[in-house]
């Protein structure tokens, strides 16, 4: 009786992620943003300028401008993480069970008031302005998707794999420190990037309590009814939120676990 | 009830008993009834203890309690001699490797790493974590230089429960649980994967408890079998002859199903019965040499062997009749039906039914002739394992008045 053996050699491994893009594929933003920047800076060197566009369009204002804008959304996203991913993760410990629908219901509620309002209720009632209110203007926007990505993230981790885990003796806190979490890694970071990206769109409104960034540019052409200005400001709004959010997707390619 | 402290003769074991439960229940939070009712049951060591029954029966709740994944609701867990319902459940588990079904490989580490968990958690330095991992990698036939660097992802399903069970052995426990570890399995990867788990037990000799709904991979795997009927009631707990031959309940008997004597056949080997002979010749045997030798015995055939004692052909008169002077080794039929000692009567009688001549060839390790197995003989195994087993069961009621069975809750 002969039996018919597979040596494992012959079994080819199958390769271990989709892969990921091409080098062409990861210079193409950077490229097309550089471009883009490029073109408006012809283009604005190319006019004539008045007197009131090249005050607002000096290369001082416009840095500091962006450096404000980024400064706002990256200390902004880190606090939303320090809050958002413990908060998750205590959520979904058994001991949490009860209490998360009505935190939930809180947190989509405080989701469900636009940030604006939220900055100018911190003004008018609390006269609090500047940084640091659009921080927490902020903060209290973001934390919603990065939580909720956080709770998905550990609650879709293979159920017979943490049990494998506890079978096997790990402690609670080692099932979440080495399986849960870097499991939920690329669901985590998904969370990561919607919050980065809300950031930097949002933290353009905190010009009107006086937080800097790159409204104050585009408020000052609208204030001053300069299209080139407001073209300007809006055009590196949207160039920092593509840089952003292109940057995130990077992190999220490397930062996934090998093996998923 | 108190459970018999020895091992009945016939099975594996050294007859100590390494896990015993004692009276355990379990009541799932809002549940009104007992998923497992004051459930005793004990469990020598080195042997493998398969819990079986229909679903719903308990038998996963019952074996989840032992390394208390589900904790008890009462009832006491003594391992070894430790009472361990109480004590720290992850030092526990430390002790008791465990399997289950999905396997649960990590699937962000690789092999090597998912093999050196338990390992690891107890802190073994680096050098003899590596070692433990490729002999354990060996141990289930997976060449630790291909597979250790994998993720479990590049694996098949066979593959996979394989490192399940040996990251299961890792720190070389005494006793290991396995929840339905081939069920997720196709058919011919599980009877391979079986077949190897039951070399491999006889090697390392664990104490094993073994959940699954089949009473096929029951039989098979088992050194003793308890049948689960119900949350609180173990139907029958014994080896797997006495199952089949002497069922304790009609329950029992309507679990088994159909075809007891059959099943029978799985548990007996081709190296358990005497051979009978069939004539044979060596392939540079002349024609006279061969009708002399047809003419000395009542078959109709020869069998014709290899210069190494190998079966080459069925040759028949006719064959050399219709080639005259042709090698022996080139006319007649090719034997088909051949079987080696370890294979079960059941493969056996599988091969003879639908063989020339009505019988299987036994061939050893090397391939050489060493006899052949017809049904008369397979009949034969049947009607005296039947009658051994009858004969066990009656000294049993008149040793003991009472006519209780030796474990059942």
């Amino acid at each position: 009786m002969s039996t018919l053996v597979l040596t494992p050699e012959r079994l080819a491994p199958e390769p271990l992620h989709a892969p990921r893009r091409s080098l062409a594929g990861y210079l193409a933003m950077p490229a097309i943003l550089a471009l883009v920047c490029l073109g408006l800076y012809l283009y604005v060197t190319a006019q004539q300028l008045d007197s009131i566009e090249s005050r607002a369009l000096t290369a001082t204002a416009l840095g500091t401008a962006v450096w404000q804008h980024l400064q706002l959304t990256a200390v902004s996203t880190v606090i939303t993480l320090a809050i958002a991913v413990p908060l998750g993760v205590l959520l979904t410990r058994p001991f949490a069970r009860r209490l998360r629908p009505y935190l939930l219901t809180l947190l989509t509620l405080a989701q469900a008031v636009p940030t604006i309002a939220v900055l100018v209720l911190l003004a008018v009632a609390f006269l609090f302005l500047g940084f640091q209110a659009a921080v927490v203007g902020l903060v209290l926007y973001a934390i919603i998707p990065v939580l909720l990505n956080t709770m998905v993230g550990l609650e879709q981790v293979d159920e017979s794999v943490l049990e494998a885990g506890r079978g096997m003796g790990m402690s609670a806190f080692g099932v979440l420190r080495h399986l849960e979490l870097p499991l939920s890694v690329p669901i985590i970071l998904a969370g990561v990037r919607t919050a980065l990206v809300i950031n930097v769109g949002t933290a353009t409104l905190t010009t009107y309590i006086n937080a800097g960034g790159l409204g104050d540019v585009i408020v000052a052409g609208l204030s001053t009814n300069r299209v080139l200005v407001q073209v300007v400001g809006a055009v590196l709004t949207a160039v920092l939120a593509l840089l952003i959010d292109y940057l995130a997707g990077l992190a999220e390619d490397f930062l996934r676990p090998t093996g998923l | 009830m108190t459970p018999s402290n020895s091992s009945p003769a016939g099975t594996p074991g050294t007859g100590k008993v390494m896990i015993r439960l004692e009276n355990l229940s379990k009541r799932f939070p809002g549940q009104k009834t007992d998923a497992v009712s004051n459930l005793s049951l004990d469990i020598y060591e080195g042997e493998i203890v398969v819990l079986v029954g229909p679903s719903g029966c308990g038998k996963t709740t019952t074996m989840k309690m032992i390394n208390r994944i589900v904790e008890p609701t009462s009832g006491r867990i003594i391992l070894d001699g430790d009472d361990v319902t109480t004590t720290d459940p992850d030092a526990l588990r430390r002790r008791i490797g465990y399997v289950i079904q999905q396997v649960g490989l990590f699937p962000h580490q690789t092999i090597g790493e998912n093999v050196a968990t338990v390992p690891k958690l107890l802190g073994w330095d680096k050098a003899r974590v590596a070692a433990r991992v490729d002999e354990l990698l060996t141990m289930v036939n997976m060449a630790p230089e291909t597979f250790r660097d994998r993720y479990p992802k590049q694996l098949s399903g066979g593959q996979r429960q394989r490192v399940g069970v040996a990251r299961a052995l890792g720190a070389n426990p005494d006793v290991m649980l396995m929840d339905e570890p081939f069920g997720a399995i196709d058919p011919i990867t599980r009877d391979r994967l079986q077949n190897e788990f039951l070399r491999l037990q006889r090697e390392v000799r664990k104490t094993i408890v073994f959940v699954t709904h089949d009473i096929d991979e029951a039989l098979k795997m088992g050194d003793r079998i308890a049948i689960l009927q119900g949350p609180s009631q173990i139907a029958q707990y014994d080896t797997p002859e006495q199952i089949l031959t002497a069922p304790a309940s009609d329950f029992v008997s309507d679990f088994i199903g159909r075809g007891a004597s059959l099943k029978r056949l799985d548990l007996s080997h081709v190296s358990d019965i005497t051979l009978t002979q069939w004539p044979t010749v060596r392939v540079g045997a002349d024609n006279a040499e061969l009708l002399d030798v047809l003419r000395r015995s009542d078959k109709g055939a020869v069998l014709v062997l290899d210069d190494a004692g190998r079966p080459r052909r069925w040759v028949a008169p006719d064959d050399l009749d219709r080639h005259p002077g042709s090698p022996l080794d080139q006319i007649g039929l090719v034997p088909e039906a051949v079987v080696e000692p370890h294979a079960t009567l059941s493969d056996a009688l599988n091969e003879l039914i639908t063989a020339r001549f009505s019988v299987s060839i036994v061939v050893d390790a090397h391939g050489v002739y060493q006899g052949v197995v017809d049904i008369d003989q397979i009949t034969d195994a049947i009607r005296s394992m039947r009658a051994a087993a009858v004969a066990r069961a009656r000294a049993r009621f008149t040793e003991d008045p009472a006519g209780t069975p030796v474990i059942g809750s």
